[in-house]
């Protein structure tokens, strides 16, 4: 089996045409996006983010349009209710623009309600194509070294490194435990599959924690001395990225300053 | 497993199958982008005291043995996986149990104060659910409030000397709910400027809860269950990580 199949974006991040790129700087430029369009609050800021976004992730780090749509897709669920809810007002009489009596009271939309859901719709979509700068672009690890270059305690950062390791470990043995189970009917209906599903997961713990033994053993047989040290590649960025994130701001320093002066005059 | 619990199995499962109508349902992570930027730094530094004293504590457990690291580590990863894997569902749909109810149990909701934030940072790193700013958030529903509450929950049932399953049950299922409480006061907090923040809890609590409620049933089930199977062939590992007792197996 291949491991494309546990986590799509740990995938694309080991393939993004833009891994080499300075760790530190996608995950500085992701996060300034993220608080700009959140700072800005304004749909125009969202919406130019989402762009200048979506243009590096599928033009410079060639990730292929389906494919990046597919990854947007994944929060879609959660804005979709989210936003629901904050467009919707309750109220003992019909008021707004629609209302749906549901009993008890009136549940109503109005037209500032509507623009506000738009508003966090196209707000999350923004701050999601901005952190995907970062999490489709590089793997895990390279991430918890910059954590570390933060002067993150120690232990935390080499929890960090193992507990990333341990996950596709046990993903693995749950998948192939999974597919025992499926090849002996054992989720052929609901309630089968409830009890094998927590078996497996039962049989997993009790698996991680016998092996937890020996891998400790194992990196003690390769000089583990309290301290887990990894190699990595000192890569600067190069002045056409710094350009590129530079650009980014500039644009949406100006675009806020029109918004400023629109609502002056 | 009795018959009158095999019983009580089915009719829980099978009202969970009545309530789960088969929406997609991730467990409950503000999306990166929700939360304003004050919020965001609020709950951040609310999170610190839980997170400095569950490093405290894991610390101390691997000054006691660092043979521990590995073991900690493990869990940790555990309880990434059981919120990652798919749960059994009528539909097909896709859903995820928190997974934190059970680690509060097993190891504790100090440790877990810590392991989930780990765990959340690789969920948003590896499934995109969460997101950076609104980590803070997320770590003080899901990795503090909820398996609290939780262990709370457990350690009170084991007091009144309650069947050990009812309260694994209670635990897992009323911290899950717990989780989708706070979070929803959390939006609410945020997101109120139609009625409210009551009015706009309930909102969130409403829009939530046909995904949250069987979900959170769903999780007190399974966590019944995976209890039962650590508990029938994993004695031993359960002695190790503190679950039981030595005197207790005797």
């Amino acid at each position: 089996m291949n491991t494309h199949n546990h986590f799509p974006i740990d995938y694309y991040a080991y393939n993004s045409a833009i891994r080499n790129w300075n760790t530190g700087y996608k995950l500085l430029f992701a996060t300034g996006a993220i608080i700009t369009v959140i700072a800005a609050d304004s749909i125009l800021i969202s919406i130019y983010t989402f762009i200048f976004m979506g243009f590096i992730n599928t033009c410079i780090a060639r990730l292929s349009p389906g494919e990046y749509l597919k990854a947007v897709k994944i929060p879609a669920m959660f804005i979709l209710l989210g936003s629901l809810a904050i467009g919707t007002g309750f109220s003992q009489t019909a008021k707004g623009i629609l209302s749906l009596d549901i009993g008890v009271t009136y549940l109503y939309f109005t037209k500032e309600g509507i623009m506000q859901m738009f508003n966090i719709i196209l707000k999350a979509l923004g701050a999601v194509s901005a952190m995907y700068l970062v999490t489709l672009s590089a793997p895990a690890g390279e991430l918890v070294m910059v954590l570390k270059k933060l002067h993150l305690p120690g232990i935390f950062i080499e929890l960090m490194h193992l507990i990333y390791r341990y996950i596709f470990i046990l993903l693995d043995a749950a998948h192939k435990m999974r597919n025992a189970g499926e090849a002996r009917l054992g989720y052929s209906s609901f309630r089968t599959s409830c009890k094998s599903f927590s078996m497996m997961l039962g049989n997993l713990l009790i698996v991680s924690i016998k092996n937890s033994r020996s891998y400790y053993d194992a990196m003690e047989a390769r000089c583990y001395n309290g301290s887990l040290e990894f190699y990595t590649e000192k890569k600067k960025p190069a002045r056409l990225q710094l350009l590129l994130m530079a650009l980014y701001f500039i644009l949406a320093a100006i675009l806020a300053i029109i918004l400023q002066l629109e609502e002056t005059i | 497993m009795t018959k009158k619990e095999k019983r009580s199995i089915f009719a829980a499962v099978l009202f969970a199958a009545v309530f789960g109508t088969g929406v997609s349902a991730s467990a409950m992570h503000i999306m990166e982008g929700y939360l304003p930027l004050g919020y965001c730094i609020a709950w951040g530094v609310i999170c610190i005291p839980f997170l400095v004293a569950g490093f405290i504590k894991i610390k101390k457990c691997l000054a006691d043995n660092r043979r521990n690291i590995t073991l900690v580590a493990m869990s940790g990863a555990f309880i990434f996986v059981i919120s990652s894997l798919k749960i059994p569902s009528i539909t097909g749909s896709c859903s995820h149990m928190t997974g934190t109810g059970l680690g509060a149990i097993l190891f504790g909701p100090l440790a877990v104060s810590i392991l989930g934030i780990i765990v959340l940072i690789f969920q948003a790193i590896l499934l995109a659910h969460g997101g950076i700013t609104t980590l803070g958030a997320n770590t003080f529903s899901m990795a503090i409030a909820g398996p609290f509450i939780s262990f709370g929950i457990y350690k009170l049932c084991q007091k009144f000397k309650v069947n050990r399953h009812i309260c694994v049950f209670l635990a897992a299922s009323l911290g899950d709910l717990f989780t989708y409480c706070i979070t929803s006061i959390q939006l609410a907090l945020a997101h109120n400027q139609q009625g409210g923040i009551a009015a706009a809890t309930v909102k969130f609590l409403g829009v939530f809860a046909p995904t949250q409620l069987p979900l959170a049933i769903l999780e007190g089930i399974l966590t019944v269950l995976i209890i039962i199977a650590l508990e029938t062939y994993g004695t031993q590992e359960l002695m190790e990580i503190g679950f039981i007792k030595k005197e207790a197996v005797k």
